[in-house]
């Protein structure tokens, strides 16, 4: 540190005109949302100054919450805002946000393109003596006027359906017995698979929901028809009010309710201790609304952000979800176990989960009247107002009653991607002088300052087994949560620990992906690193939708890629592999083969 | 846009040609909005003061008949007049003192000599990170001068989230050694 004055980003605040537009005008994130908000605002300035109305017919842009909704209603969101403000618990305000957003999504969806009566949507829960009355107005228009309004659909999933009217309890039978079999047979690591059907959304088109146990975890999740076969549904889920992220709708637990046509979905992340929640409004053609969420970032009501916590120990979010969560009955779903009497039991069409619109008799057509849809749900209705509500934490059972596939022989050993990380040869090397190093990591962590309240801790532990123990780090960013690092020793300090991936798309001369390694750095994960010391690995986990990289830490710190599965990019043994169920199998069933273990942090003193 | 091109559109469609000035300044402005509001204002604050800015400039049009000269000039003045307004205004509601008002009370060689050594440091600044190339000097004032977060910045260069983590963490480090060759050493609290 030889300089004398210290300099920040800060300085460039206050630059002249020249620097502004070079430091800034294209590297901003301005996203649509951000764009018509601030055009809103600009014209209800304009207007008001000016005293002129700016006519929100002709300026549909100007204001991003007009919604439509096809062939019946229209909203005006500085109304529906309020609606939703006062009745943020009742099934009214989801029906306006997943309604109002729907158009959008079917004209989207390039694999619904079926001219579909059934298309249009038609708002009838406007209850509970809202005051949406006044604003609703009658106006038809066509699905083309809905999608030039610009309506964000970011956080609207369409999902396989189809207007089949002569779908036979035996074909869906049939079709649920195909997919757990394939289920069962990709999934070897799985079992206590169990099923039901349910018709959530009233389609009489019942969506299958399974449940199965796997080792640590299980988990249950729904599926949708498309006329041959089940497919997994899918929903839109909020990282933060600026991104979204396609997920299955499968978690920890699953509870519907039916009366509103809701999903809900929850899994702890087991990381953070944070529950991702989502209560899903279901259409009739299987489009999924987020209406309400919960996840680390925080509390999402129509994919937009109503409050993040403040820090970690800041319950309002979850409290906010939770009394929305309390509003509704939910029910859980009754499962029929799979297994070898799944053929028959499946067959007998009779256990179809909690008042499933399904025929008893299984060749007839479970298309039914709109009467006699009307008089099923208020029977449902009825019978979910004693409904028991569902524990959360919704651990599957039998998790322990059965002894997993030890599949050792899956685990990739070596990998094109090697990185060789600083070392020492060195044999004198004591606790203290160690210890001593640790401490000079955490003077110099490089974004101490960043953070409000990192609260660092640390854990040593000898993955490879050279009898120098590699640093852990683990710290609460607001930002991201809890982060992970890991050092290694070079005989003098610890360094950021670095291993070598090589993203197709985004090779580089100077990096070729490689995780670089400043101190403190790299390997940097944004959520958990367990370890497996029997067999020298490290799993990096960032949780969500991707299973992580799986290292191995060879002596002399040469680090090895052995896999990597990630949203966009997965690879063996540093050969890139196609992203699909089997290279997720093989990679979990490679996890399931080791004894992991979580690292023992303790604080710095 | 040129002051003709708007009258034009203007006189077909107000609110089309409105929205279109919107849509070619809207970066521009801001720019120059978060560059005077960054330290003290949220979100919902720069976007406030754009509104003010785009209503202030299309009530100059309705005033004036035209822009009189160059657009862009014009929009970016306004922006800065009213950026600093929210600023003080901001700064009325908080505990800070407005550095303008600090500065007014140094003696004009002292405010000089400050002012100069500001404005070095800002171009030596920008110029190292602009040594870093693309993409990695946008990745570095995206992460730390925008705080956007990897996720965003991945988003806007079609990269994932760890290679901007990567490339964010290895230009850090270039930038800090091209500081210290110039005599600075890099805030660790403020970067």
């Amino acid at each position: 540190m030889s300089g004398s004055k210290e300099i920040g980003f800060d300085i460039l605040e206050n630059s002249d005109m020249n620097s502004v537009e070079e430091i800034g005008t294209e590297k901003m994130n301005i996203d649509k949302k951000a764009r018509d908000r601030m055009l809103k605002i600009t014209m209800d300035k304009y207007s008001e100054a000016s005293g002129r109305q700016v006519d929100s017919q002709a300026a549909p842009e100007a204001n991003e919450f007009v919604e439509q909704v096809s062939g019946t209603d229209k909203f005006q969101h500085s109304r529906l805002a309020r609606i939703i403000g006062f009745a943020a618990c009742s099934a009214a305000a989801v029906a306006l946000i997943a309604g109002g957003m729907f158009v959008y999504k079917h004209n989207a969806s390039p694999e619904n393109t079926v001219s579909d009566p059934a298309g249009v949507i038609i708002i009838t829960t406007v209850t509970e003596g809202t005051t949406a009355e006044p604003d609703v107005e009658e106006e038809e228009t066509t699905e083309s006027e809905g999608l030039s309004l610009g309506i964000d659909a970011d956080f609207i999933s369409p999902n396989f359906y189809t207007v089949r009217t002569d779908i036979t309890q035996e074909e869906l039978n049939a079709a649920c017995k195909r997919y757990l079999d394939q289920l069962s047979k990709d999934r070897s690591e799985i079992w206590d698979i169990c099923y039901a059907f349910n018709d959530v959304n009233h389609d009489n088109r019942p969506e299958l929901f399974i449940k199965y146990s796997n080792p640590g975890v299980g988990g249950e999740a729904m599926l949708v028809y498309d006329g041959k076969e089940y497919k997994s549904a899918r929903f839109m889920s909020s990282v933060s009010n600026f991104k979204t992220v396609e997920n299955d709708i499968a978690g920890d637990v699953i509870n519907i309710c039916p009366e509103k046509s809701l999903v809900y979905v929850s899994s702890l992340d087991r990381f953070t201790g944070i529950y991702n929640s989502q209560i899903i409004w279901l259409d009739k053609n299987n489009a999924a609304a987020t209406a309400f969420e919960l996840n680390d970032s925080g509390y999402y009501m129509g994919g937009n952000l109503i409050c993040r916590p403040a820090d970690e120990k800041d319950k309002k979010p979850q409290n906010e979800f939770d009394a929305v969560y309390n509003s509704y009955n939910w029910q859980e779903l009754e499962y029929t176990p799979y297994e070898d009497k799944v053929e028959t039991k499946i067959q007998s069409g009779t256990k179809n989960g909690t008042g499933a619109n399904v025929s008893d008799n299984k060749n007839e057509p479970i298309i039914k009247t709109e009467a006699q849809i009307n008089a099923e749900t208020k029977t449902k209705t009825e019978t979910n107002t004693n409904a028991e509500k569902k524990n959360k934490t919704g651990t599957p059972a039998n998790v322990e009653t059965k002894t997993k596939t030890q599949l050792n022989d899956v685990l990739i050993n070596d990998s094109k991607f090697v990185n060789e990380n600083a070392h020492t040869n060195r044999t004198d090397i004591t606790q203290a002088e160690l210890d001593a190093a640790r401490k000079r990591v955490k003077e110099n962590w490089y974004h101490k300052d960043d953070l409000e309240d990192n609260d660092m801790k640390y854990a040593y532990a000898d993955v490879n087994d050279d009898g120098i123990p590699e640093l852990f780090i683990k710290e609460y960013t607001l930002m991201h949560g809890y982060i992970q690092a890991m050092l290694v020793y070079d005989g003098e300090d610890y360094y950021g620990a670095e291993y070598y991936i090589d993203f197709k798309e985004y090779k580089h001369d100077d990096i070729d992906g490689s995780y670089f390694g400043d101190q403190g750095g790299n390997i940097e994960v944004y959520g958990n690193i367990m370890i497996c010391p029997e067999k020298h690995l490290i799993h990096l986990n960032e949780g969500g939708d991707d299973l992580g990289t799986l290292l191995k830490l060879e002596k002399g710190n040469i680090m090895k890629t052995l896999y990597k599965y990630s949203y966009d990019a997965c690879y063996e043994g540093g050969v890139e592999v196609s992203q699909n169920p089997e290279t997720a199998a093989r990679f979990q069933a490679a996890l399931d083969s080791c004894s992991w273990q979580e690292l023992e942090y303790k604080s710095f003193e | 846009m040129t002051d003709n091109e708007y009258r034009g559109m203007y006189e077909k469609d107000p609110y089309s040609a409105q929205t279109s000035l919107f849509d070619e300044y809207l970066n521009y402005v801001y720019a120059i909005v978060y560059n005077k509001l960054r330290s003290c204002g949220s979100r919902e604050d720069m976007e406030e003061c754009v509104g003010d800015v785009f209503s202030a400039v299309f009530l100059h049009y309705d005033r004036n008949g035209s822009f009189n000269g160059d657009l862009k000039a014009l929009i970016g003045t306004i922006a800065s007049r009213t950026a600093v307004q929210k600023y003080r205004s901001l700064m009325r509601h908080g505990n800070t003192v407005y550095i303008n008002d600090e500065t007014g009370e140094l003696a004009d060689d002292e405010r000089l000599e400050e002012k100069t050594e500001r404005s070095v440091m800002q171009g030596t600044l920008l110029r190292l990170i602009k040594s870093l190339g693309e993409p990695d000097s946008d990745i570095i004032l995206q992460k730390y001068y925008y705080n956007m977060n990897s996720i965003e910045i991945a988003d806007k260069h079609s990269m994932s989230p760890e290679t901007v983590r990567m490339r964010c963490s290895r230009a850090l480090k270039k930038l800090k050694t091209l500081l210290m060759a110039e005599g600075y050493d890099m805030k660790e609290g403020n970067i």
